[in-house]
């Protein structure tokens, strides 16, 4: 195992990636255990995840139907004359190079979360490799760990043990369950009704072109114990409610006196603003409904 | 050991090649020539899979042996949302992997191996 820096070696991936930031490093970060992973830095800036764990953005785009696969062949068939995927897919219009942007931020973070999601046994520094897509300038590795941990600490109120259950397979929604699913907004629907008792949510993100991000989310909030629990919850729980851990009023306490509760930066959701260069092309806020990596619900 | 024994066992290698690689959604067994054996399949017909993926083996046995590469290691067909490897189990069988765009291909090639050695025995079992 090698750090690539020469210095005492860092104790895990976003210690390496602080370590490669100070250093500046511009090439691959090759991450094994589990199904492992690549992150694509450029000045110590990660610019691209790529991992079996995740839909990369040519997935996002190509099986959510954003871009149509003739479309797609063109644009790799163009290489030759730009040299730059990004280049023949915004060169052909296909997609605005603002749009592209956020598809490739959000397959970043989605990225990043699903593989703090498996073991890591190693990792080894690459300076050749280049991703297929990307999002530069990058995002700084200490943004993206902070993400990554509100990410794991939103689906704990939900779920015990988010590994485990992005690991399991979903099971399919029951026929009294599918009367409940109106309730539920299209999104998580169509998640719920791909669920066959085979695909793991993992599964899912890819079947949809989806990020798994996302999608845990519309499975933890719309049926914490099976899909079944969909049925029995007349309106989802809302999430900033849960979220909003401490200063809550009791019910019926008396509020006359009380103004609404106001959010406050670094409160309930530690999400400062203004971090990313184009608003939402990190991760979405989790109440908004919009889920990471939706290139269908993001489009113009 | 019964037939529907070898059946259930050859399932469960399948299933366990699904769970232990990541995009791995889909598996068939086939005879050469295209008969189906067993499946663990969800959307796609194994019956009209295990056909053209004889075929396929077929046609790359062939192809391998009139370029002089060396035999065959495995059939891949890479399609824009995913991959079909077709992999020989010994000279009577196959194994299909249908799998999506994020297939583990490293993983598959650790797993893949252990698995074809497990079918063929339980194969030549049967």
């Amino acid at each position: 195992m090698t750090d690539g820096t020469g210095r005492r070696e860092p104790r895990n991936v976003p210690s390496l990636l602080n370590a490669l930031r100070q250093d500046g490093f511009t090439g691959a970060v090759e991450v094994t255990g589990g199904a492992g992973g690549t992150l694509f830095l450029r000045d110590g800036l990660v610019g691209a995840v790529e991992t079996p764990a995740a839909p990369s953005a040519r997935s996002l785009l190509l099986k959510s139907g954003r871009i149509g696969e003739p479309d797609w062949e063109a644009a790799l068939a163009a290489l030759a004359e730009t040299g730059d995927l990004a280049r023949s897919l915004t060169g052909r219009g296909l997609v605005s190079a603002a749009e592209l942007h956020l598809v490739c931020t959000a397959a970043l973070y989605d990225g990043a979360f699903a593989m703090a999601l498996q073991p890591v046994t190693g990792w080894r520094t690459d300076a050749g490799r280049v991703p297929e897509l990307a999002a530069w300038p990058g995002q700084e590795p200490a943004r993206l760990a902070e993400e990554t941990a509100l990410r794991q600490r939103t689906l704990r109120e939900h779920l015990p043990s988010v590994a485990e259950f992005a690991r399991r397979p979903v099971p399919p929604v029951s026929a009294a369950g599918r009367a409940g699913l109106d309730r539920l907004g299209a999104r998580t629907r169509t998640v719920l009704l791909r669920a066959d008792g085979r695909r793991t949510p993992r599964d899912l993100a890819f079947a949809l072109g989806r990020g798994v991000y996302p999608v845990l989310l519309d499975l933890a909030r719309a049926a914490p114990g099976g899909a079944g629990r969909a049925a029995e919850q007349p309106v989802p729980a809302p999430l900033l409610t849960a979220r909003a851990a401490e200063p809550y009023a009791p019910a019926g306490a008396p509020s006359g006196d009380r103004p609404l509760p106001r959010r406050v930066p670094g409160g309930s959701g530690g999400r400062p603003r203004g971090r990313t260069q184009i608003p939402n092309a990190g991760p979405p806020a989790p109440v908004s409904g919009t889920g990471t990596g939706l290139p269908e619900e993001s489009a113009p | 050991m019964t037939s529907a024994a070898p059946y259930e066992a050859l399932v469960a290698s399948l299933k366990s090649l699904r769970e232990s690689v990541m995009g791995v959604n889909e598996t068939v067994i086939s005879t050469s020539d295209g008969l189906l054996v067993a499946a663990d399949t969800a959307t796609a017909q194994p019956e009209s899979v295990a056909a053209l993926a004889a075929a396929s083996l077929g046609l790359g046995r062939r192809t391998a042996a009139e370029v002089g590469l060396g035999g065959l290691r495995e059939v891949v067909t890479r399609c824009n949302g995913g991959y079909v490897v077709v992999l020989a189990v010994g000279d009577h069988a196959l194994l299909v992997i249908l799998a999506d765009e994020g297939l583990d291909l490293a993983g598959l090639q650790r797993e893949s191996p252990a698995t074809v050695d497990h079918l063929q025995s339980l194969l030549s079992a049967a």
